[in-house]
């Protein structure tokens, strides 16, 4: 461990002991540190800026009240993207049961294998986009997220986006470390055959 | 596609999302310098999940102000009213509010309108405050780490071109050109539209630098497919603008490029006045450079890749220094002509004291 590593362990952990203590202050210096990570993360999961916006207070809210319950030896990040992870689903089954719109919240299991589908791709060569192009393909991708079965996409995001472990994915999704590999393979086939399906048929 | 095994493909997978251990990452490093079906794997599994990248296009993945301003004054707002050991019990009593409905209206006793004013005007000031005192930290605590990685690859390339200088009798790396190439196409396959990339993909060619080291993590582009070595080695010049994000010394004359004695700048960040110009990655298929003329504004940004505060410089000596002025010796403006105020995309040095980063 080089000496900026363990400085920042250093500082992280009088920083735990202060927000547990309640400690204001240090409460403030969390929210500095997690809160655009925390924000993308909802804001790609829950898909809508409201729903992400309530989901981010609620999670600060739900940290500081569970202070006197959180391990003081265990790094923060993970059990912050738990309480979120908690927060983001509550807020989608309040938006279902306002809007009685079901959605499917159980992965189907992958019919192909990562190598089918990966292979079956023609090309991977990258082609220009305009500023048009781009707003179509992002419209495209939130279309496939939004349809994603809920614990498919948030193990996509966590995984393609935050780069946690699979052993701090398997700690914040409550599952076994075998379950995240399975169903993160599962989202990328669900996802690439999507994605093809989208664009051939939409020619994006 | 070379067969995998189960067990190669899934250490590519778990190389890819970064969940490898470091045995895992050696093999996969391992696989991806040796194997060409892992190589091919890894860039369709990049290109099958790279549409993700998509997902933050037009919106702003950062967390916006207002929203830290509204969760710290919910926060403060019961901390002022309630002390801290009160927290837990307003915050129970908010869980238990019944749900508002036609059939179970709540009337609420609506407070005076100065105390409401006081309250407000006081959370705000302290909202004010705190929000002055740490939104631009974070910021400026990411721009750091971008900086200090840039600088990192910047080192790097120096060590490289230093090695290059050290074994072809002090040259700069450079390929057979000449003055009034069209210094801007990066990734043009043709003979004569040699690009001023063209010298320093020389360094990724001969295997001196693995060619990740020429994308700055600020530019955006950090995640690009792997480029397999049989690529490499057909390939001319970096594949498109993506894969460098640094500008470097102009050379129009091989035969003078040779690695200065004295501390001149090398390379630097992208030059900034070329970059609405050159934004598309296949550029080169243009047939001409959009002219630019230069102006007040022009003469003043700098490179994109750090917020516009400044560029990381490389200097022939193998120092790297972030400026945030671009004038360096005898007030030469390092990503400019000397005297000249309309580009055309092939221009030269006006002198050999002249510095001009491109593209």
């Amino acid at each position: 461990m080089n000496p900026t590593n363990k400085n920042h362990k250093n500082n992280e952990q009088e920083l735990l002991n202060r927000y547990v203590a309640g400690d204001k202050e240090a409460f403030r210096e969390i929210v500095k540190r997690y809160k655009d990570p925390l924000y993308a993360f909802l804001r790609r999961f829950l898909n809508q800026q409201e729903l992400a916006e309530e989901a981010f207070q609620e999670t600060f809210l739900q940290l500081y009240r569970s202070r006197h319950s959180f391990e003081k030896d265990r790094p923060l990040r993970p059990w912050l993207f738990t309480i979120a992870a908690n927060k983001a689903r509550d807020v989608l089954r309040k938006q279902k049961r306002e809007e009685t719109v079901s959605i499917s919240t159980i992965a189907e299991p992958a019919e192909s294998s990562i190598d089918d589908v990966v292979n079956s791709l023609t090309s991977y060569e990258i082609t220009p986009y305009d500023e048009a192009e781009k707003t179509e393909r992002a419209e495209k991708v939130r279309q496939i997220i939004s349809t994603m079965p809920e614990n498919l996409r948030e193990i996509l995001i966590l995984a393609y986006f935050e780069q946690f472990s699979y052993k701090q994915m398997a700690d914040i999704l409550s599952i076994p470390i075998g379950t995240v590999k399975s169903r993160l393979h599962t989202a990328i086939v669900f996802f690439t055959k999507k994605w093809k399906s989208i664009t051939s048929d939409g020619n994006v | 596609m070379e067969t995998l095994t189960k067990e190669q493909r899934d250490i590519l997978l778990d190389y890819y999302f970064e969940c490898a251990d470091q045995r895992e990452t050696d093999t996969a490093k391992q696989l991806l310098g040796t194997h060409k079906g892992a190589v091919e794997f890894y860039n369709k599994l990049h290109d099958s999940l790279s549409p993700l990248e998509h997902l933050d296009h037009e919106i702003h993945a950062n967390c916006p102000d207002h929203l830290v301003e509204k969760t710290l004054e919910r926060l403060y707002l019961h901390n002022t009213e309630a002390g801290n050991g009160q927290l837990e019990k307003l915050l129970r009593a908010e869980s238990e509010k019944p749900v508002v409905s036609l059939s179970n209206p709540i009337v609420t006793k609506r407070p005076s309108f100065w105390r409401n004013l006081a309250e407000s005007a006081a959370i705000a000031a302290g909202i004010f405050i705190i929000a002055s005192i740490f939104i631009p930290v974070t910021r400026q605590m990411r721009a750091q780490a971008t900086k200090t990685a840039c600088q990192a690859n910047l080192a790097r390339i120096a060590q490289g071109i230093t090695q290059y200088a050290g074994e072809h009798e002090g040259s700069l790396p450079a390929v057979a050109t000449k003055a009034g190439n069209p210094w801007w196409k990066v990734g043009s396959t043709e003979q004569e539209n040699q690009s001023n990339t063209r010298h320093v993909w020389l360094l990724v060619r001969q295997n001196y630098l693995g060619p990740e080291v020429f994308i700055c993590p600020g530019s955006g582009n950090s995640k690009m497919p792997v480029l397999e070595k049989a690529r490499i080695l057909a390939l001319a010049d970096f594949p498109d603008r993506r894969y460098i994000s640094y500008s470097f010394k102009l050379i129009s004359e091989p035969n003078k490029a040779v690695l200065p004695k004295s501390q001149i700048p090398l390379m630097s960040d992208t030059n900034p006045i070329f970059e609405n110009c050159l934004k598309d990655p296949y550029s080169f298929s243009k047939p001409e450079f959009d002219p630019v003329k230069l102006n007040a504004k022009l003469l003043k940004i700098n490179s994109s890749s750090h917020r516009g505060k400044g560029q990381n410089i490389m200097f022939s000596d193998g120092t790297v220094k972030f400026a945030s002025q671009r004038t360096f010796g005898q007030n030469d403006d390092i990503f400019t002509v000397k005297d000249l105020d309309t580009y055309r995309g092939t221009e030269s040095p006006s002198s050999e004291t002249d510095t001009f980063l491109v593209p």
